[in-house]
């Protein structure tokens, strides 16, 4: 019995092993070699500690950034990302195997939907199932669910939106694609239907459609193919700006100058980006072939559910154009979302790049350039508005700094906050 | 339906039609690949040969084949013409059709290798559309 305990409590408590342990049985279910097995199951136990480390660097610069906005500007500023949520959520929470539980949960309930009804949605980007969990299992967490309740309830919303967002997308990427054999997978497509509503009642229709005309991204916004780039080109002014409004001796810069140290500390924010992702990749790079072959197998008719970047060659224009209106959206926001006593949250670059590119797409396919255009700025200002209702809640969890970035993650969490969590207080 | 704007107006569905070739259509479309053969093989000879240019003659030799759903010609033909120049036009398009058509025929029988290969095909074309759209 000893033996039983010491396993239950010191080991499957920890987060590292447990995911450990689903990468294992993937592979296991695969029929691969003991080989690989045994490097696949190590690898992802790598995966989640460097993943861990990433998401501590990236606290301690979030920390300082705090310290300095609100010196600076005398309120709250936020980062969207994803990314530190689910990090922070992971570890300095200890929400871990709570949710690589519900990842695991996600992905089956998903193919039991697939499975047994007429909607053969299998969502298959893996980042984007990980964050979905990562919200369900922080925002059940916040509504009193514990354990077994936790992972279960989180496992069927997160399975639901898995295959509800690919199916209310379809019809439209059925039009840009001129096929049923793709859908999208992304969990930002209430953002891409809001930019398609906007777009209808707004846009151009029928005869009067204009096409997009011939944009091409100046040479130097090359630095978005760099995900690490991109991030830095817009933390480091972001963190140097801040800081000369602070002014000296806000955070800890000992006898370094506060700019240089603002500058080195907008540096590690991307190093602990860098890091964690790395720990992602590697945590994902076993467990997501291993069940979407599973998945595949079970389904045979499936429509796989595809990361957004597979629709860009449909309409490349339109991401462009869906970029840049949506950054101007979510600078807008910015600057107003403090009017209504809401925090600021300042513009994500990567997600404004791809949900933003994403959104234009359907944007300019329901209502021509005019749609795209004025869509695309709602769609920017729509998607700064949703992440900026759950600053409160983050707070008061403890997260630093930080808010989601993905609406579906963050309409979940709202669906779990608002009607889950009332409705559990009754009892 | 939850959104009423798409609702579809007594339209019928649309079902993907099958284009079915004539035997002359067949005919020509073999006839322009030959020659399509010929001259990538002359293009090669020369060291001067454009990478864009044999890449259009790939892609070009590669949706033929696809008309004439020779489907292993048909991905040769186009990857070669990736490998020469990224492009996300229609050869980028058919390919990743193709490759999807390939992962449904590998999990319909059951087919773990298939399926892996294939899937991975997809997501190094996920990468492909993200690169060539950013750096057009």
């Amino acid at each position: 019995m000893g033996v039983v305990n010491f396993i239950i409590e010191n080991i499957l408590t920890q987060a590292s092993i447990t995911i450990a342990l689903i990468a294992m049985l993937g592979l296991c279910l695969q029929k691969k070699s003991a080989g690989q097995v045994v490097s696949g199951t190590l690898k992802t136990l790598l995966g989640f500690q460097v993943l861990s480390a990433g998401s501590s660097i990236i606290v301690g610069s979030l920390t300082y950034f705090g310290e300095i906005f609100t010196a600076g500007f005398n309120m709250q500023g936020i980062i969207p990302s994803i990314e530190a949520i689910n990090g922070q959520a992971m570890n300095e929470l200890g929400l871990g195997r709570d949710i690589a539980l519900t990842f695991l949960g996600i992905f089956i309930v998903n193919i039991l939907i697939a499975r047994f009804t007429k909607w053969k949605y299998i969502f298959l980007t893996g980042q984007a199932i990980l964050w979905m969990a990562t919200m369900t299992t922080v925002f059940g967490y916040f509504a009193g669910l514990r354990g077994f309740m936790l992972i279960i309830v989180g496992s069927i919303v997160g399975a639901i939106f898995a295959v509800a967002m690919p199916a209310i997308a379809q019809p439209i990427i059925r039009k840009i694609t001129g096929s049923n054999d793709i859908a999208l997978g992304h969990f930002c497509t209430i953002g891409y239907m809001f930019e398609a509503g906007i777009a209808y009642v707004f846009g151009e229709r029928g005869e009067n459609k204009k096409s997009i005309e011939d944009i091409n991204l100046p040479k130097s916004f090359e630095f978005l193919q760099d995900t690490y780039l991109s991030v830095m080109v817009v933390m480091v002014p972001l963190y140097i700006i801040t800081a000369a409004f602070a002014g000296p001796g806000v955070g800890d810069h000992g006898a370094q100058h506060y700019l240089m140290f603002a500058f080195l500390q907008a540096i590690q924010f991307v190093v602990g980006v860098y890091v964690l992702l790395s720990g992602v990749r590697l945590l994902l790079g076993e467990i997501v072939p291993a069940f979407r072959g599973i998945a595949m197998k079970l389904v045979p008719n499936a429509i796989p559910a595809l990361d957004c970047p597979v629709f860009f060659p449909y309409s490349p224009n339109a991401v462009i154009l869906g970029f840049i209106t949506t950054t101007i959206g979510s600078i807008i926001a910015m600057f107003l979302l403090p009017t209504f006593g809401l925090a600021m949250i300042l513009p994500g670059m990567l997600t404004n790049f791809f949900a933003g590119g994403t959104a234009g797409i359907f944007g300019n396919a329901v209502g021509g350039r005019r749609g795209a255009i004025i869509g695309g700025i709602a769609h920017g200002f729509f998607i700064t508005l949703l992440p900026a209702l759950l600053v409160t809640i983050f707070n008061q969890m403890g997260f630093v700094n930080a808010t989601a970035t993905d609406v579906d993650t963050v309409a979940a969490a709202l669906l779990y906050a608002w009607i889950l969590s009332p409705i559990l207080k009754m009892f | 339906m939850m959104f009423g704007f798409f609702k579809k107006k007594n339209k019928p569905e649309k079902t993907e039609e099958k284009v079915e070739l004539s035997m002359k259509e067949k005919e020509s479309l073999t006839k322009e690949n030959q020659q399509t053969i010929v001259k990538i093989a002359e293009a090669e000879q020369t060291d001067s040969a454009e990478a864009s240019e044999l890449a259009s003659l790939y892609e070009n030799l590669g949706l033929n084949y696809a008309k004439l759903e020779q489907v292993d010609s048909a991905i040769e033909s186009l990857e070669k013409s990736l490998e020469h120049k990224l492009t996300i036009g229609d050869g980028y398009k058919k390919l990743m059709s193709l490759y999807n058509g390939k992962r449904a025929e590998a999990a319909r029988n059951a087919n773990d290798e298939g399926i892996e290969k294939y899937m991975g095909k997809m997501d190094e074309m996920r990468q492909i559309a993200k690169k060539v759209t950013i750096s057009r």
